[in-house]
């Protein structure tokens, strides 16, 4: 109940912090870091408890707030609209938020449960400012670099994983399976991937 | 007076002479004798191939500043077999030291020095290649990164991206860069059997004594320091190879000698029937053959490959005009003739004959000494003096012997009918196998294997090819020594564009092993490193993954390395002793041919490859190495061969016409030989008998021996007397002579058993001519009535009774 509030005063005071000029990159990054940590995951083989799924609800809506969905949604996409029908293209991209909603959420709470990390001061970038935090996952050896980059308005607009870009990720990932398949492959790839989610959850 | 009656006086007045003058005829073959030992003592046999050709070849004179440069060539290779592969080596170490002490090897190299090719390895990479090595490595380190990126969606279940470097490795397989793999393929020179030690020689020497130091020093170090139990030691290497070749040779040669001598001894004790003839025969033989060692010795030095022989040619040569000489005297006492008349009448007619016989064969083989190549030059002239020398010591010696015969002589044999009886018929018999026969010259080949010049099959040569195999190259590369850098990248270039062919594996210089774009390289192993140290040991299950990490983490973090940073062990390859640290005494090119150097007919065009790109606008950039001796000796073998050829025909010719006196009978005598020539190459194409660098040297000698029967036939068939003895001695004459060639057919060298085989087929082939088509055409040249021909008295004896004329 306490991580719910957290979240649920976190996510109320979020427009107050865009308010702030400069914002306070790295706090945003410790905040989004606690917010992934909130989310419950399942244990494998296990689904989450009532009370679980209640809670991340919440979390899910704190996360919201620090993730900018028009940036991570549009700019993998973009390069490809061509190839969709207007609302084949909106529909693409409100199935790939919740998607990546579900997938990502859980992942990266569990990701920073396990990870001993350290933040590094935001740097000015393009978009806004950077924010690189170095993990070390001791459970599997795995050190990896990660960079928060956050826009001017403090959303986060994209995530590198040792140097490499999500949204650029997506972006090459959708233009392969569109190349292979097809728009409606590449629809179909992600309906899969949805029902997977949610068939799990 | 006419040439031939002041011949045959001449003859006769020197055989009355020592005749009567024996014990002073002795007594200058004495002296001489004396004088000869001292000649013969000096001589020694030199199988090496680059002393047959002439100084002022270039190959020859490259070889020379190869050697001046690079002072020893080639290496005493031992290698060591049996036990395990750490007991091999544990010896090898033990060995090495032994060997390294020997005042006669400048080092020894046991162990690759794989430190360089190991940790600079991806140095000697394409930088292309570097740079898809590293793209690779990165693709797959960002998939990994996605599989770890907790906010991605795998839409495509990919499969990771692949990290098979076989098509990198593949290009690395071949040339240059197989070479510079094969550096870093084991620490020691081995493989599963065997263990390689390789030393060096310290001075720069190629003869044949330094040789045999060299081995027996290491054979020395193999005895202080044996091998344990269950471990052999076996010698190869360039010096092995040529003492063992050696060894070959002379037990040849002792064996072929010593063969011919005894079945000449035993057909001539068959012939001749009486033991004191048989001694008078052959001791002029054999003084002869000491007069011409001596010769030899005093004009030589040397004995090759081939004139190693001349002892067993010219003793079944030479006895030739012993068995006419005593076959005539025995008849002639045996007709009832005193000894001195018997002497008078056998140096005057067959005297004659044999000295006709011997100068036309003579003339053959010093058509042979005009030859630039000295196994052929030196075996021409070395014959024909030699029978010049073997008829000298039977004009001095026989008669002088011949006082000593108390003995009376043994009754001839009657005469019996053969087939010159029917004299038709052997002619017809004589064309229509001739014409079958010709018709298989067709099926003649040249053998261009370069294996009739040295036995590939002995065990040091064979061995040899193992330690290639173990090296991966060849240990006596072809060397262009260039001067200078610039010289070196010419040639090298120049050999990897002109070669159309593909006669060249590949070239190396210094510069190969310095990596070119070293920085930029660097900085792109700097990345690789980058990428590979983020993998965790703890990810690699596999301990050769985790290996080839450690591997990789280490060749990633070496320097590029300079002319300076190379090690000894490879430098040295590069240049001679005399080389200072900068290299400032100029660096070789290595050249390592594709071809087989036994493939002689693609010998040539390595060469060619070689010197065109040794041709530099400012000079002529010697290249040294055994295939450029070989180009120059084939291309010297064809060259010469139809001059050689025609030299020796045109000299037979004059020769008989000459001393036959009669251009009919001169032409007689040449078609015999002819014949015998042209139906001895055929058969041999027929029976699969090629000729080769040895055995061509036949032809012209064949030319000149075989009209000796013809010579000695018409001769008598000239002064109208029988032929029937003249052919018994004929068939003698030739049967030893065919001992003495065919004693090479048991010979081990396969040039050498060859030669021995051409010249029993074509001393065959002589005989049957010599023995039953020339008498039957003789038949029918001569004249019917007596009034037709001043020979009315001609006698063909039994045979030719039926017709006989008078």
């Amino acid at each position: 109940m306490m991580i719910r509030y957290t979240c649920l005063i976190l996510a109320l005071l979020t427009p107050l912090t865009l308010q702030a000029e400069p914002i306070d990159a790295q706090a945003r990054a410790e905040a989004l870091i606690a917010a992934f940590k909130a989310v419950k995951a399942p244990h494998e083989g296990q689904a989450l408890s009532a009370a679980d799924l209640k809670a991340n609800e919440a979390a899910f809506l704190a996360l919201d707030g620090f993730l900018d969905r028009e940036a991570l949604t549009h700019a993998p996409i973009t390069p490809h609209a061509a190839h969709f029908k207007p609302e084949q293209l909106s529909a693409f991209k409100a199935l790939f938020w919740q998607t990546l909603r579900l997938v990502a959420y859980p992942n990266s709470g569990a990701f920073f449960a396990a990870a001993r990390y350290t933040l590094t001061p935001a740097k000015p970038s393009k978009e806004g400012f950077d924010v690189a935090l170095h993990a070390v996952l001791e459970a599997e050896d795995l050190e990896t670099d990660i960079t928060l980059h956050w826009s001017r308005d403090g959303r986060l607009v994209d995530v590198s994983f040792d140097g490499a870009s999500l949204v650029l990720d997506y972006r090459n990932q959708f233009g392969r399976v569109i190349k292979d398949k097809g728009v409606e492959g590449l629809i179909r790839a992600l309906e899969a991937k949805h029902a997977q989610v949610t068939g799990a959850k | 007076m006419p040439l031939i009656p002041r011949l045959e006086a001449g003859l006769a007045w020197l055989a009355r002479l020592t005749h009567r003058r024996a014990g002073l005829s002795l007594l200058i073959a004495a002296l001489l004798c004396a004088l000869a030992l001292l000649g013969a003592r000096r001589l020694r046999l030199d199988p090496d191939l680059a002393h047959l050709l002439p100084e002022r070849f270039e190959s020859v004179q490259d070889l020379h500043a190869l050697e001046a440069r690079a002072g020893a060539i080639g290496y005493a290779v031992a290698v060591i077999e049996g036990g395990n592969q750490a007991s091999r080596r544990r010896y090898g170490e033990a060995l090495a030291v032994e060997i390294e002490r020997l005042d006669s090897i400048r080092y020894v190299d046991l162990k690759r020095p794989v430190s360089l090719f190991e940790d600079a390895a991806l140095y000697f990479l394409e930088r292309a290649d570097l740079e898809t090595i590293y793209a690779r490595l990165k693709a797959r380190q960002r998939f990994e990164a996605r599989r770890h990126n907790p906010m991605y969606l795998d839409l495509e279940a990919a499969t990771p991206p692949s990290l098979d470097f076989s098509d990198i490795e593949a290009r690395y397989q071949g040339g240059e860069r197989g070479w510079l793999s094969q550096q870093r393929a084991a620490t020691y020179y081995e493989d599963a059997q065997r263990l390689v030690i390789m030393a060096r020689p310290a001075r720069r020497s190629t003869d044949m004594g330094f040789a045999a130091t060299v081995i027996e020093d290491v054979e020395g170090a193999i005895a202080a320091a044996p091998p344990p139990e269950g471990l052999t030691v076996a010698l190869t290497g360039r010096y092995k190879k040529k003492l063992d070749q050696k060894a070959q040779i002379q037990a040849d040669l002792g064996l072929a000698s010593s063969l011919a001598l005894l079945l000449s001894l035993l057909y001539l004790l068959f012939h001749l029937r009486r033991p004191r003839a048989v001694a008078f025969t052959l001791a002029p033989l054999l003084i002869g053959l000491l007069w011409t060692f001596g010769l030899a010795g005093a004009l030589l030095g040397t004995l090759n490959l081939l004139t190693g022989f001349i002892g067993a040619i010219l003793l079944g040569l030479g006895v030739d005009h012993g068995i006419h000489l005593m076959s005539r005297f025995e008849a002639e006492r045996a007709a009832g003739r005193g000894r001195d008349e018997a002497i008078t009448i056998t140096f005057a007619s067959t005297g004659r004959a044999a000295l006709i016989a011997a100068v036309t064969t003579a003339v053959a083989f010093a058509g042979l000494s005009l030859s630039e190549f000295r196994a052929f030059g030196e075996f021409g002239l070395l014959a024909a003096l030699g029978l010049g020398l073997v008829l000298l010591a039977y004009a001095l010696l026989l008669p002088a012997f011949l006082a000593f015969d108390r003995g009376g002589a043994v009754p001839q044999r009657p005469a019996p009918r053969r087939a010159a009886s029917r004299p038709r018929a052997a002619l017809w018999i004589t064309a229509i196998l001739s014409l079958l026969a010709l018709s298989q010259a067709p099926h003649l080949r040249f053998d261009y294997d370069f294996e009739a010049l040295s036995d590939g099959r002995l065990p040091a040569f064979l061995l040899d090819h193992e330690v290639n195999r173990i090296l991966g190259y060849s240990q006596t590369p072809i060397l262009a020594l260039t001067d200078s850098p610039e010289e070196a990248r010419a040639i090298t270039a120049a050999l990897r564009n002109g070669d159309p062919g593909g006669a060249i594996d590949f070239a190396l210089t210094i510069d190969d092993l310095i990596p070119k774009d070293g920085p930029q390289k660097q900085a792109i192993l700097r990345q690789i490193h980058g990428v590979v140290s983020r993998v965790k040991p703890s990810w690699l299950e596999d301990p050769d993954l985790l290996e080839a990490r450690t591997r990789i983490l280490r060749m990633t973090q070496a320097t590029p390395p300079t002319i300076d940073t190379l090690p000894r062990e490879i430098l040295r390859q590069f240049e001679g002793p005399d080389a200072g640290a900068s290299g400032a005494s100029g660096r070789f090119v290595l050249i390592f041919p594709k071809i087989a150097l036994s493939d002689g007919a693609r010998v040539p065009e390595l060469a060619a490859v070689a010197r065109r790109a040794a041709a530099l606008d400012a000079r002529r950039v010697p290249i040294a190495g055994e295939a450029m001796i070989l180009a120059d000796i084939l291309d010297m073998v064809i060259r010469e061969a139809p001059w050689i050829l025609g030299g020796a025909l045109s000299l037979v010719s004059l020769a008989l016409l000459v001393l036959l006196g009669h251009p009919r009978d001169a032409l007689l005598a040449l078609g015999a030989a002819l014949l015998t020539l042209a139906l001895t190459l055929a058969v041999a194409g027929a029976a699969g008998l090629a000729l080769n660098y040895l055995n061509i040297v036949m032809i012209p000698a064949l030319l000149g021996i075989s009209v000796d029967g013809a010579v000695h036939l018409i001769t008598r068939w000239r002064a109208g007397e029988g032929l029937e003895e003249t052919r018994h001695a004929i068939a003698g004459a030739i049967l030893t002579t065919l001992l003495g060639f065919g004693a090479l057919t048991i010979a081990d060298h396969p040039g050498l058993r060859s030669t021995g085989a051409l010249a029993a087929l074509g001393l065959a082939i002589n005989a049957l001519i010599s023995l039953i088509s020339l008498p039957a055409l003789l038949h029918f040249m001569t004249p019917r009535s007596p009034h037709d021909d001043p020979l009315h008295m001609l006698d063909l004896g039994p045979v030719d009774a039926p017709d006989a004329p008078g």
